[in-house]
């Protein structure tokens, strides 16, 4: 007769489920192989793909004026790096318009007639630069710097008529800044792209393995008879995923390694900091991965699910595109049920700020705690000892 | 004789259609009780419900004096439940199955090695044990399942037709091993579709619509038979066709190759139409099956 048992929690019977997760892990070749390389193959290839450094962004220039001032101007928009200008189109407004419309172009620079002979007679000239507006990003950011290239242009000609009135240009007040961008000085994108990236692909993974398992028992029959033993919700949930905490431990390894010796990205922080925020994070990721699988039917439903509940909110609403700070404030609530947004911070600190100990950023990793314990939880009531 | 099982006007109902109505029955300790009918006749839904792991939609249900569905918990301790399909995990082997079920039931690994050696032997599956569930013909899969119930003693098995989809000869040692079990005082609650199974059993249900239309031992339903079974061998099978079409006292027939299976209403009416057959049709009468009590039954 078996042993009487209480309503507790028993670690004999998680131990057995977790060497039965184990097997079926081991034993499915293919689905380990995908499950330790997918995360790497897509770390490659998206931290290629998302990028915000822009350059070469194409410009049509229309020069009316074409003295040596216009040249000048233009010259410097094309020695900044930032653009690349379109012969076929150059000085035909006509044509740069087509340009513009059919993508060819994303900005243009207008110069108009008498710059050179206007601002001879120190009068104010005004240059045009249209940019396309429907791609807003890019040409954001190229206005910043056609900016900066006419201010730089303009303080010239400033300094170059001081100096003709007989005055010693060194003796012009001006206040010039000094901007300084710490942890990461030449704001390279990849270096807070690639632990964003980690954080997406690992909450996909971890969520996407937990959810299939439970939804293969379904699919196997196998659930009918779990259902019919003592066997108790919570300890089939630790149980399962306690093998899957090792195994997305490892594709965060593999991961974090990728990017520091394939992509350079600095790691100053302490790699058992990182370990710890890891787990927290695989806690919630992979209990929001057993809610899906507890009401999901089959496979299919199941893949859906994680990709809608897991991957699309990790991107969106994570702050690794997207500034949380400038969301209506709807969206910024909805924004703190999203475990990768804690884990994209951790991660972005961890790596590129020296001295992150466990409580510079514990608030993060109160919240990872709190939902990591809802999920889990609420999958166990979830998932209901009967069948129909 | 002490109730293990005890079943109360128990319903279920799936979004309005009644599964099981108001089922009442008693299984005693020690009894090889069979629930038997065709699919859809509420089998499977009765099995789930005793076993714990469906809820009644009413009536009352008792398993070792456990009421049902509030302590179900208590009950899946002390009872094997086997689904009707393959529900054990094909990319784990034969011992490696037997042993995550053991563990479950919390059997120490020194009384499981004991327990483990006996069943393997008792199944034939001993040299097999090694092998990947998944790799095993339907027989043998159905026996691993049975092993797999049976680790942890249970006071009761539960059997959700453990027979359907199995080779007639697995068929035969599947009951080999039931009847071994039950030598050793378990009490088996197993359902069927094949009739002839109802022999197996020490008492039987046979279920239709939901209902238990007929309970008693085999010996007492096939008595329990109100016509008569005639058997005919006849040479000319068209003309023996029309002499059954021309007498009014076939209730029930069924030609099965060239030999013909009638029920008449009494022993006058069988002795009327064997004088009509003629001898040359060597009609006789037979003893009722449990297939026949079950279709005077349906059709009441």
């Amino acid at each position: 007769m078996a042993k009487k048992d209480t309503g507790k929690l028993n670690a004999k019977r998680i131990i057995p489920v977790m060497k039965k997760e184990f097997l079926h892990i081991v034993r499915d070749t293919r689905s380990l192989v995908i499950a330790l390389l997918a995360p790497v193959i897509l770390l490659v290839l998206y931290a290629y793909a998302v990028t915000f450094d822009i350059t070469k962004i194409d410009l049509g220039v229309v020069d009316y004026d074409h003295s040596s001032l216009s040249r000048e101007i233009a010259d410097k928009f094309k020695a900044s790096g930032y653009f690349e200008i379109n012969k076929g189109c150059e000085n035909s407004m006509a044509k740069c318009v087509q340009a513009l419309r059919l993508n060819g172009i994303k900005m243009i620079l207008v110069i108009p007639r008498n710059l050179f002979t206007d601002i001879k007679r120190g009068r104010e000239v005004k240059l045009q630069v249209i940019g396309d507006g429907s791609d807003t990003n890019t040409v954001t950011i190229g206005l910043g710097y056609s900016q900066a290239i006419i201010a730089q242009v303009s303080e010239n000609i400033t300094l170059e008529a001081v100096r003709s009135r007989g005055f010693d240009a060194k003796s012009v007040p001006m206040i010039e800044p000094v901007p300084r961008v710490w942890y990461n000085p030449e704001l390279k994108s990849t270096n807070y792209i690639v632990p964003g990236l980690a954080a997406i692909i690992m909450m996909l993974i971890s969520a996407l393995l937990t959810s299939l398992t439970i939804v293969r028992e379904k699919e196997h029959n196998t659930y009918e008879q779990l259902v019919s033993t003592p066997l108790k919700p919570l300890e089939l949930m630790i149980g399962k995923i306690v093998p899957y905490i090792i195994l997305c431990l490892i594709d965060v390894a593999v991961i974090v390694a990728v990017g520091i010796l394939w992509f350079h990205v600095p790691f100053r922080g302490s790699f058992i900091v990182l370990s710890v925020y890891t787990l927290l994070f695989l806690f919630c990721a992979l209990g929001l991965g057993l809610i899906i699988s507890a009401v999901a039917e089959n496979q299919q439903v199941a893949v859906m699910g994680t990709a809608l509940g897991t991957l699309l909110p990790s991107i969106l609403l994570s702050g690794f595109v997207f500034p949380i700070a400038s969301m209506p404030g709807i969206i910024q609530a909805i924004s703190y049920v999203v475990p990768a947004k804690y884990y994209i911070v951790a991660l972005r600190t961890i790596f590129l700020k020296a001295g992150t100990g466990f409580f510079t950023i514990w608030g993060e990793g109160m919240f990872l705690l709190i939902f990591g314990t809802i999920f889990i939880t609420a999958s166990a009531k979830s998932f209901k000892k009967t069948i129909d | 004789m002490e109730i293990v099982v005890n079943v109360e006007k128990l319903d279920k109902n799936f979004k309005g259609v009644k599964a099981v109505d108001g089922l009442d029955f008693t299984v005693n300790r020690g009894e090889i009780f069979g629930l038997i009918g065709p699919d859809g006749g509420g089998k499977t839904t009765t099995l789930r419900m005793l076993s714990g792991i469906m809820k009644p939609t009413g009536g009352a249900a008792t398993v070792l004096g456990r009421k049902l569905p509030d302590e179900a918990e208590g009950v899946k301790e002390h009872i094997g439940y086997m689904c009707q399909k393959f529900s054990l995990y094909t990319d784990l082997t034969v011992e490696e199955n037997i042993r995550f079920f053991a563990d479950i039931y919390l059997i120490e690994k020194k009384e499981l090695d004991e327990r483990l050696g006996p069943l393997l032997q008792m199944t034939r599956l001993a040299p097999f044990k090694d092998r990947l569930a998944g790799d095993l013909s339907g027989g043998m899969k159905q026996k691993l399942a049975l092993i797999c119930t049976l680790i942890h003693r249970p006071e009761i098995l539960f059997l959700d037709e453990p027979t359907t989809g199995v080779d007639p000869v697995s068929r035969r040692e599947f009951w080999e091993i039931l009847q071994q079990i039950h030598t050793d005082g378990v009490t088996i609650v197993v359902t069927t579709p094949y009739m002839d199974e109802a022999e197996q059993c020490s008492r039987i249900g046979l279920m239709f619509g939901g209902r238990i239309i007929a309970m008693d031992t085999p010996r007492d339903m096939k008595r329990s038979f109100k016509g008569v079974v005639l058997e005919s061998h006849p040479a000319d099978i068209k003309s023996f066709r029309e002499i059954i079409a021309s007498s009014g006292h076939i209730l029930d027939q069924q030609q099965l190759g060239s030999r013909f299976h009638l029920v008449v209403e009494d022993m006058a009416a069988a002795d009327d139409f064997i004088k009509k057959a003629g001898k040359d049709s060597m009609t006789h009468v037979i003893a009722a099956s449990v297939e026949d009590v079950f279709i005077e039954r349906i059709k009441e």
